[in-house]
């Protein structure tokens, strides 16, 4: 994966570009707003992260201008600012995502994972198929092997979720964004709940665990292992 | 000195009252002395008009020699002081009178000193007199009424207004000045007040004074405004330290668990799980961070702006569909009682109202024994949405009631499990950016957490 970082807090650029690099992946690193969107027009990149603060040009009309070009690159944003308000203004400006500071590597990492490797939109992508494990968007039904598995509608958005992102981790975060639309940090096992209610249902009758938790990062869904 | 006086408010108030109360003085005693001169302008031609009107009847009843006599009596009269009399024959050669040497004139005319040669009786007053010629059989008679009554009646106008003005203006002056010390005195004690709290003097407050009502309510709402300031800042004040001391404990925690691990961690798996547990601390912090700013976000109001009409039973029940399972867990009993039959929509932010639902249950499932109830119940009241979040638990005691909503603030016995005191202040801020009404009641037992929000308007009936 080839990141783009433009941050004007050395700390925390170095901070991500060494664990990334770590990980395998090329990263390109810029201070100024000016440079980075330069080089973000002129390079490919998988994915772009940007601080909301930059000197030269700020983040938001940094993308705006990305976008306006016709550059679909995905967009993670880093803000110290942790407002809806920001939150809400970089997604319309053309951001994909968004970490606020501080932030865990393994979250930023997931996030990046995520949105690199969106698949393209498909329309017609209606059945989501891992392992023996088969769900069809449009009747809204799961099955497993021969069985049919009942899942509630907020049970069916979780696994659905997971699907798309199989062989990912996904955070916690994520999953409570995405899955609930909850934009705080709930103080009792949400997440874990329902990740079990759901492995009660889809793993436990069956073979193989489908669902994997990885300690301290988040869930996965992906076939062995 | 004296400009700085001048310039005081209250001395150019006193001040210009007195010159207003004088003009009106002046201004009635000027009508009063106009229309008492004409009443007696006219009474003294009615007394002529009466003295011609007998003489010519003397004339033409008795004739003019009888007249002659007659007029010579009155001029020798001791009255005759008061009147004129000039009586001349037909070529004007003097016939009778105590006046002489005045031409024939129309119409009435006020004779001055200068006008008349007086025969007999003394002149020292000096008057005028009011005049008018009349022909009679064999000559011209002449009879004027003199205006002493009128001088004397002003005069002693004059005299009063005199005196009456300067009572009148010493008197305001004196009222004014007074008024004007009181109530300079009342500004200077605003004024050192409000320069002594600009100095850090806080507790400082206006004094009451007698009289100036208007200062006085002034006073009052300065001193209100105050005791707020006052108030708020010693929160503030409380916030900080309190923050200091939370922040205190797990920074204290983190330092330990990274001294332990530098003197004694020999494994890997020792240092990771000490890095781990630091990360765990650091974690606990931010969090802190992240509810103080973002309670502070919400409070600061700017989120109105993002308001949209929200159903209410759709925000319980999808809240209730998350929970259900949490408590399950948990070993409690959830029930959730959505059953508003009006519209339960209101104006608002979903988001934030999840999280303020999602905290009350999440207080409940936490500070409450295994095997509590909670209940999320939904229905109108009157004409407001009431949401409650009940629960069998310890409860709160009513003297604690107000202050968990205070940041930072914990009861005792939840000292012992994690959190970070906010999740009420951020419930408080949340209901108050909706205009909602919070209480906290018993619920015998329990606590009982009620929201009363105000409908959404009707939205406006569009026609396509």
């Amino acid at each position: 994966m080839r990141v783009l970082i433009i941050e004007d807090d050395v700390d925390t650029a170095s901070y991500i570009s060494r664990g990334l690099a770590e990980e395998g992946h090329a990263v390109d690193h810029f201070t100024d707003g000016r440079d980075g969107l330069l080089q973000a027009t002129t390079e490919d990149y998988d994915v772009i992260i940007v601080d909301r603060m930059l000197p030269g040009v700020d983040g938001l009309h940094l993308v705006r201008t990305l976008r306006g070009v016709g550059k679909q690159i995905p967009v993670l944003f880093l803000t110290s600012l942790g407002g809806v308000d920001d939150r809400v203004n970089g997604l319309e400006a053309g951001g994909d995502d968004y970490v606020t500071k501080p932030f865990a590597f393994s979250e930023l990492l997931a996030r990046l994972h995520a949105l690199a490797r969106r698949p393209p939109l498909k329309g017609e992508e209606t059945i989501l198929r891992i392992a023996d494990l088969e769900m069809d968007l449009v009747r809204r039904t799961v099955r497993r092997g021969s069985q049919m598995i009942d899942l509630q509608p907020r049970e069916f958005r979780l696994l659905e979720f997971l699907m798309r992102n199989q062989g990912r981790i996904v955070t916690r975060t994520m999953l409570l964004e995405r899955v609930w639309d909850f934009h705080f940090d709930p103080k009792t096992s949400v997440v874990e709940t329902h990740i079990s209610r759901l492995r009660a249902k889809i793993d436990r009758p069956f073979a193989n665990d489908l669902i994997h938790t990885t300690r301290g990062a988040g869930y996965s869904i992906h076939n062995g292992g | 000195m004296v400009a700085d006086v001048f310039s005081r408010t209250a001395v150019r108030l006193a001040l210009g009252f007195a010159v207003l109360i004088a003009a009106t003085v002046i201004a009635v005693f000027a009508i009063i002395y106009w229309q008492l001169s004409s009443e007696l302008e006219q009474r003294v031609r009615l007394r002529v008009l009466e003295n011609l009107d007998a003489l010519s009847a003397i004339d033409s009843h008795e004739g003019f020699s009888e007249l002659a006599e007659i007029v010579s009596a009155e001029a020798n009269s001791p009255r005759a002081s008061e009147n004129i009399f000039y009586l001349i024959d037909k070529d004007s050669q003097f016939i009778a009178g105590n006046v002489e040497g005045i031409p024939f004139f129309q119409n009435w005319r006020a004779l001055t000193e200068s006008d008349y040669k007086r025969l007999i009786g003394p002149n020292e007053e000096r008057d005028r007199y009011f005049a008018l010629w009349r022909r009679v059989s064999n000559g011209m008679l002449l009879v004027g009424g003199n205006d002493r009554d009128m001088r004397h009646v002003n005069d002693t106008l004059l005299g009063g207004l005199i005196w009456g003005l300067a009572a009148t203006v010493l008197l305001s002056i004196a009222i004014g000045g007074m008024l004007a010390y009181r109530t300079q005195k009342q500004i200077d004690y605003i004024a050192t007040t409000l320069a002594a709290i600009g100095e850090g003097k806080l507790d400082r407050r206006v004094p009451r004074l007698r009289g100036n009502a208007d200062l006085n309510h002034i006073g009052y709402q300065i001193n209100a405004t105050l005791d707020r300031l006052q108030r708020s800042m010693e929160r503030s004040n409380q916030i900080s330290t309190d923050i200091a001391h939370d922040l205190k404990r797990p920074l204290g925690r983190l330092q330990q668990r990274l001294d332990t691990a530098l003197r004694s961690a020999r494994t890997e798996a020792q240092l990771q799980a000490a890095i781990e547990a630091s990360l765990g601390e650091i974690g606990i912090i931010v969090e802190t961070f992240d509810a103080l700013l973002r309670i502070a976000e919400i409070e600061a109001g700017a989120r109105r702006l993002r308001f949209t009409i929200v159903d209410l039973q759709q925000v319980l029940a999808d809240v209730a569909e998350v929970y259900q399972a949490v408590a399950d867990d948990a070993g409690d009993i959830f029930v959730s009682r959505l059953g508003a039959s009006r519209s339960t929509k209101v104006l608002g932010d979903r988001e934030l109202l999840v999280q303020l639902f999602a905290n009350l249950i999440e207080n409940a499932i936490r500070h409450c024994p295994k095997g509590t109830t909670i209940v999320l119940s939904l229905r109108e009241e009157r004409s407001t949405i009431l949401a409650e979040v009940c629960d069998t638990g310890p409860g709160i005691p009513v003297d604690e009631r107000d202050k968990v909503f205070h940041r930072l603030y914990r009861l005792d016995k939840s000292r012992s499990t994690p959190g970070s005191g906010l999740g009420l202040s951020l419930v408080a801020a949340i209901a108050e950016l909706h205009n909602a009404q919070i209480t906290l009641d018993d619920d015998a037992p329990g606590l009982r957490v009620s929201l009363r929000f105000q409908p959404a308007p009707a939205p406006q009936l569009q026609f396509a």
